[in-house]
């Protein structure tokens, strides 16, 4: 069974009038025959069937007229076709009221436009006006029931009716989907009221876990971490990851691609490790003055200006180079190479990769100044920003996983280095001073050595050297 | 307090301007005899008679030209266009014009004018008959743009439009004019600057003006259901355009989506995000979502034209996108 509804012949056509039907009521008709001949309030229009069969029941008689959209004829052959696929309009609410349509036609009680078709006002005389008199009375009754419907701003069904996102929702939806770029390290997605919250917070947004699209960090994941946030004290931390769980491979075995960047470092270490013979000299350094300077010193200066115990290590090593310059020195095929430049290189480890930037002229530096450039170099580091310069010409490097609490650990020289120290966590531990136990800080260095480049004995010296400057720290802020 | 639906409350408004003040007029096409293609001034001709409701030739240009000159000379006309789309031809009068008098004569003369018509689509019209190009006028100082999308702020902003001594872009839209609402009596007027939060929520902020403030609410009902809790910003006030309750919103939610019915590019969407980017950027969550139309011209066909205009699907399948819940 399909109804056949009042076809819209115009613009601004609200009724059209049957002027005659060229099939009789149980006669048989084919689809693209012509049925009815219709008056629209622009010229008389030939309509044809939209679908074949018997035409079951003439709704709307010749002269009467009729809203857009309302049943005019039911065309039926003795199947159950659905109503809404063989007509033109109103597929968005038809399916549901297609039985209906059928047992009552002409009164389709859910649809704006119908009780214009119950009202629709009989052919007028030849005035002029009679015509516009008539649109305007539909649509009035258009408006009023489409009213009544709760406001129905398209009585013939449109974009509301939709309940699948439409052309114009997409355009939104793929900015908003749009995966995170691919790019080396991956840098962290942020959104701006999380970065400010964060700030604020003082919360670390490296362990924050994002809950937003493409894994943004949104305003709630930094409500929830500002409020678990336990502050460590760290003992001196430019570099602190937290452990983020990675997930157990679901297969037997998972294949993890390396980065570029991860290729050149395990090359490098490989060739270090395996071509230069290194030997380990361990030594432990009271901290108690060098943390009291620390403090002193970061009291009399602007939060932006504070620096970390790592910055008095660094200070300390270039000082001590200056008088190891066979300490700040390279294997180079056979020969040694002794360097003027006393450039430290500061190793930062990243979820998912070691960097090492380079503080130039560490020597020359006051605290201040190693403090503010070595934040700016693993600032940029971390935010993949570095440029190729800022990991060029290290000649001795510092590791540092103190604030991971490890006791002592040694490291792999960084090439062309043939030193690198590994700086252990500060203890609180009772020492001997003056015959008494008191409680004192210690932290444990540990010096990585190319034995091709220098000794045993220059080692411990060295050491020493490092040791004294950090025991007696007025030295560093000189 | 009167149930009306948005054509009657427009009636009223010019009805009542008209008795208040001789000075005000109306004219336009098919306005009098016809009582107005959407029947917005019904009646009116009858009323006021043919010296104050002029039926003008299809001629919009002219109908601008005679209302702008009348308007330097004291009168208070209101024209009306029958469509957005037919103000095209009347460009030249609208902006070079009515928007630049004032200015190029030093505030010697004014041009207190109203023009009145509605934009919109989703009746299968045509791309000639179905756009929306209420940006177009926003972009041009000297013209003030307001788009109601409540019988009450209809009836309000239109008085306070007549009386304003500066020419008014009064945007309506096709889709609305049946849509009922409560609209107070009398002597009710609504600033032409001031947008207003219609609904208050705490999760995200959806801006939208005109038959959009209408799809923006449904969705944000719809939302509610879903644990979703929507604020809805009116921005029935273009130009000069009220941020003021979507700044103070989106720091509160972190999340703004825009809709209009006009495409995207360049629209009013696009205006409000860069205002967002400019003055709340700290309070982000999210970048800015823009809804409005496709990019194409609006197709006649049916079901092109059902999704090629933003439902409330749209809103709500990208809210939920936006808060991360798909």
């Amino acid at each position: 069974m399909a109804s056949v509804q009042m076809p819209r012949l115009s613009d601004s056509m609200e009724t059209g009038k049957i002027l005659r039907w060229l099939k009789k009521e149980g006669e048989e008709v084919k689809k693209g025959e012509p049925l009815v001949e219709i008056e629209s309030d622009k010229a008389n229009i030939e309509v044809e069937a939209y679908a074949s069969g018997k035409l079951s029941k003439i709704v709307v008689p010749e002269g009467e007229s009729a809203p857009i959209g309302a049943v005019i004829a039911e065309i039926g052959d003795g199947t159950s076709a659905p109503a809404a696929e063989k007509t033109p309009a109103r597929q968005g609410q038809a399916d549901a009221a297609a039985p209906k349509q059928a047992a009552q036609p002409a009164v389709e009680p859910k649809q704006g436009a119908q009780p214009a078709a119950a009202d629709a006002p009989k052919p007028q005389a030849t005035k002029p006006e009679a015509h516009v008199a008539q649109a305007d009375k539909a649509v009035a009754a258009t408006a009023q029931a489409a009213a009544d419907a709760g406001g129905e701003q398209y009585p013939h069904g449109g974009p509301d009716d939709r309940t699948e996102v439409g052309a114009a929702g997409q355009a939104a939806l793929n900015v908003i989907r749009r995966p995170a770029e691919q790019e080396n390290g991956e840098r962290q997605r942020v959104s701006p009221v999380a970065r400010r919250l964060a700030e604020e917070h003082g919360v670390d947004l490296r362990r924050v876990q994002g809950s937003g699209p493409g894994g943004r960090i949104t305003k709630e994941d930094v409500e929830a971490a500002a409020q678990q946030k336990t502050q460590p004290q760290a003992a001196a931390a430019p570099t602190r990851e937290a452990h983020q769980p990675t997930a157990r491979p679901t297969g037997e075995v998972e294949v993890v691609e390396l980065s570029k960047l991860q290729t050149t470092v395990a090359m490098r270490l490989a060739q270090s490790a395996f071509s230069a013979p290194h030997f380990y000299v361990t030594s432990e350094i009271a901290m108690d003055d060098a943390v009291r300077l620390r403090q002193m010193f970061n009291e009399a200066v602007d939060k932006a200006e504070a620096i970390s115990l790592n910055d008095l290590v660094v200070k300390a090593v270039a000082l001590a180079l200056t008088k190891f310059p066979e300490v700040n020195a390279s294997w180079a095929d056979g020969r040694i190479e002794r360097k003027r430049d006393i450039n430290i290189g500061i190793a930062v480890g990243l979820p998912d990769r070691l960097i090492v930037p380079v503080l130039r002229n560490a020597d020359q530096k006051s605290l201040k100044d190693i403090a503010k450039e070595s934040k700016q170099l693993i600032e940029r580091a971390r935010s993949n920003k570095a440029s190729a310069q800022d990991y060029l010409g290290n000649t001795f490097s510092i590791s540092n996983l103190g604030m991971y609490d490890v006791d002592q650990f040694t490291a792999i020289i960084n090439p062309p280095d043939s030193g690198i120290l590994a700086i252990g966590a500060i203890e609180d531990k009772p020492v001997v001073k003056d015959g008494q136990i008191v409680p004192g800080k210690r932290m444990r260095v540990t010096l990585s050595v190319d034995h091709r480049v220098f000794y045993g004995v220059t080692a411990a010296q060295f050491l020493q050297e490092v040791k004294r400057l950090l025991q007696s720290p007025m030295a560093l802020v000189l | 307090m009167a149930v009306l639906a948005m054509r009657d409350a427009l009636n009223q408004a010019l009805r009542e301007e008209m008795k208040r003040d001789e000075s005000v007029f109306l004219l336009g096409e098919d306005i009098g005899l016809y009582d107005g293609s959407f029947k917005v001034t019904r009646g009116l001709m009858k009323e006021f008679g043919e010296k104050r409701v002029l039926d003008t030739p299809i001629a919009e240009e002219i109908i601008i030209g005679t209302a702008i000159g009348a308007a330097m000379s004291g009168l208070r006309p209101v024209a009306e266009m029958m469509t957005v789309n037919f103000i095209m031809v009347a460009m030249d009068q609208v902006v070079n014009a009515a928007a630049h008098i004032r200015y190029m004569f030093g505030g010697g003369t004014k041009v207190p004018l109203v023009i009145r018509t509605p934009g919109g689509g989703g009746h299968q019209l045509g791309a000639q008959h179905s756009h929306s190009h209420e940006n177009w006028f926003a972009h041009v100082p000297g013209l003030k743009v307001v788009a109601p999308g409540t019988p009450a702020d209809a009836k309000g902003m239109l008085k306070s439009a007549i009386r304003d001594d500066n020419p008014v872009m009064f945007i309506e839209n096709e889709g609305t004019y049946a849509v009922k609402g409560e609209v107070p009596d009398g002597d009710h007027l609504v600033a032409l600057d001031k947008n207003e939060v219609k609904r208050a929520g705490e999760h995200i902020t959806i801006c939208a003006h005109s038959r959009m403030l209408i799809v923006a609410m449904d969705a944000a009902t719809e939302l509610e259901k879903e644990g979703i809790s929507a604020e809805v910003v009116d921005m029935r006030a273009l130009r000069p355009l009220d941020m003021a309750p979507v700044i103070e919103s989106v720091k509160k939610t972190s999340r703004l989506i825009t809709v209009e019915e006009g495409w995207r590019s360049y629209g009013v969407g696009s205006e409000i995000a860069s205002r967002v980017y400019e003055e709340a950027f700290d309070y982000l969550d999210a970048p800015v979502a823009r809804i409005g139309a496709a990019e194409v011209p609006a197709p006649y066909n049916k079901r092109l034209e059902k999704i090629a205009f933003p439902g409330k699907a749209d809103v709500i399948v990208t809210a939920r996108a936006l808060l991360g819940k798909n």
